[in-house]
């Protein structure tokens, strides 16, 4: 199984480490025509404002669109997060594909980064690393929140889709790898 | 490993792959962060203008790298003189983003560097070889540039020092342990620190290239030697077009594998900066090794 890590800027290679360690293959994404092929999709850590200058080029945004019709697994960590939200600090985000709203370093600079207790629905916590990290504000009705942190939603899938305003790559992937591209989820 | 040690380590990750830009007011800030830079050095005058018109070059004014700060989301760094621990306290009770004990400052201990475990606010400090990197790691410093040799627009040194680390690293991976007791010796570091380093085969931490990157290919050169991302200081707002020049050095760091792409970053982007092509002061060799 190939899984594409999008690449033009940020924490990739943390990613790759934990991908290749549990047997998948991995691919850098910088193309639209890279994605031929993967199986699931990481936007990674990094800083938004980078990655959106490539992200939203129109030739890229053709093929994700039609990359994400094969209806595979994508997720989106901390900037990937804001790449992905279709509404960020108050304003449309025109190539967000998830329904929530989210606010950009509203925890503060990096003085304010920090690891902070998560707790996932099932009961289990984690420590999580929060680095100069997004707040979702606001979920639309096919967003199911996966884990809160200080009552923040911090986890959340719609349908295939993940959103994480952490850093599980940091750690050991707090199981999440497993969750986002092998289990197949029903909208329950 | 230090809780904070671990998250400013993990900050500097976020910048790989990035470009780094020297601004100098706000307006060139917003140029900055709109072409795509991953962050902002804030100063007072660029390395250019420090080697053009001598005098001590200190750390900025506060309030200059405030209004930085107000005008991007981007993260703020800005530079402190070698030692000056009180301009460091001075830059994390302000909350910049990451600290930059620079060798283009006028260096202010030619004994000591700051001990930067000591804070909370991470930093960036330059090393010409191996052994100056890990002294900086094991003082503390969460990533590492090349010092090249700023304000010149010339990238010799810069390839110089990358080439240096680079070869060093090779030669630890097929030293013994008492081959490398012996290096860790003469660093001066902890041997644990050179272990590591020969295991993950690259500096612990993330690593820039700094100091003379003028045009795409100036950084495309250093990605394909092996660093994580470039700063950029004169090398932008001392050329004719900086926003164009600015946008492209960002396209050639992101696409440093694609000859194509780095073609069309290099096209048409006027004037570079002028630079020095013999160097007569080396402001690398400033401070303490």
């Amino acid at each position: 199984m190939i899984i594409g890590i999008v690449a033009f800027q940020g924490a990739c290679r943390e990613h790759e480490t934990l991908l290749l360690k549990r047997g998948w293959s991995v691919r850098r994404i910088l193309k639209g025509e890279d994605l031929e092929g993967t199986k699931g999709l990481i936007f990674p850590g990094g800083e938004s404002t980078v990655m959106k200058r490539f992200f939203e080029e129109e030739g890229f945004q053709k093929a994700f669109r039609r990359w994400r019709d094969k209806g595979h697994p994508f997720w989106g960590i901390c900037a990937g997060a804001v790449l992905l939200s279709q509404k960020v600090d108050g304003r449309i985000n025109p190539c967000g594909v998830i329904d929530v709203s989210l606010e950009r370093n509203a925890y503060g600079r990096h003085r304010e980064s920090d690891s902070r207790k998560i707790a996932f629905n099932d009961g289990t916590t984690v420590e999580g690393i929060f680095i100069r990290a997004p707040r979702i504000t606001e979920t639309g009705a096919s967003v199911h929140i996966e884990a809160r942190s200080e009552g923040d939603p911090v986890v959340l899938r719609d349908g295939k889709a993940w959103l994480t305003t952490w850093h599980p790559e940091l750690r050991d992937g707090a199981g999440l790898y497993e969750k986002v591209f092998l289990q197949s989820h029903g909208d329950s | 490993m230090e809780k904070r040690e671990e998250i400013n380590r993990n900050f500097a990750e976020m910048f790989k792959g990035g470009v780094i830009m020297d601004v100098t007011n706000p307006e060139e800030a917003r140029i900055a962060e709109g072409a795509g830079a991953c962050a902002v050095m804030a100063l007072e005058r660029v390395p250019a203008e420090i080697r053009a018109e001598g005098g001590v070059a200190r750390m900025s004014d506060p309030f200059m790298i405030e209004e930085i700060m107000k005008a991007v989301t981007i993260p703020v760094m800005a530079k402190v003189r070698i030692g000056h621990f009180a301009e460091a306290l001075i830059l994390e009770e302000l909350g910049v983003d990451f600290i930059d004990e620079s060798e283009v400052l006028t260096p202010a201990d030619d004994c000591f560097h700051i001990q930067k475990n000591d804070f909370r606010v991470p930093f960036v400090c330059g090393a010409r070889d191996l052994g100056e990197a890990l002294r900086r790691i094991q003082e503390g410093a969460a990533m590492i540039r090349t010092k090249g040799e700023a304000g010149t627009g010339n990238i010799v040194e810069a390839v110089r020092h990358t080439r240096a680390v680079v070869s060093e690293i090779l030669h630890l991976q097929g030293a013994d342990a008492g081959e490398r007791l012996k290096k860790a010796r003469e660093y001066g570091v902890s041997l644990e620190l050179v272990d590591q380093t020969a295991e993950v085969k690259r500096l612990p931490v993330v690593n820039f290239a700094a100091g003379g990157i003028a045009t795409p290919a100036d950084a495309a050169l250093m990605m394909l030697l092996g660093c994580d991302g470039v700063f950029v200081g004169s090398g932008i707002f001392k050329s004719e077009e900086p926003a164009r020049r600015a946008e492209a050095i960002v396209k050639a760091v992101v696409y440093y594998q694609d000859a194509a792409e780095l073609l069309k970053a290099s096209r048409n982007l006027g004037i570079p900066m002028k630079g020095i092509g013999t160097i007569a002061e080396m402001i690398s060799a400033r401070g303490n090794p």
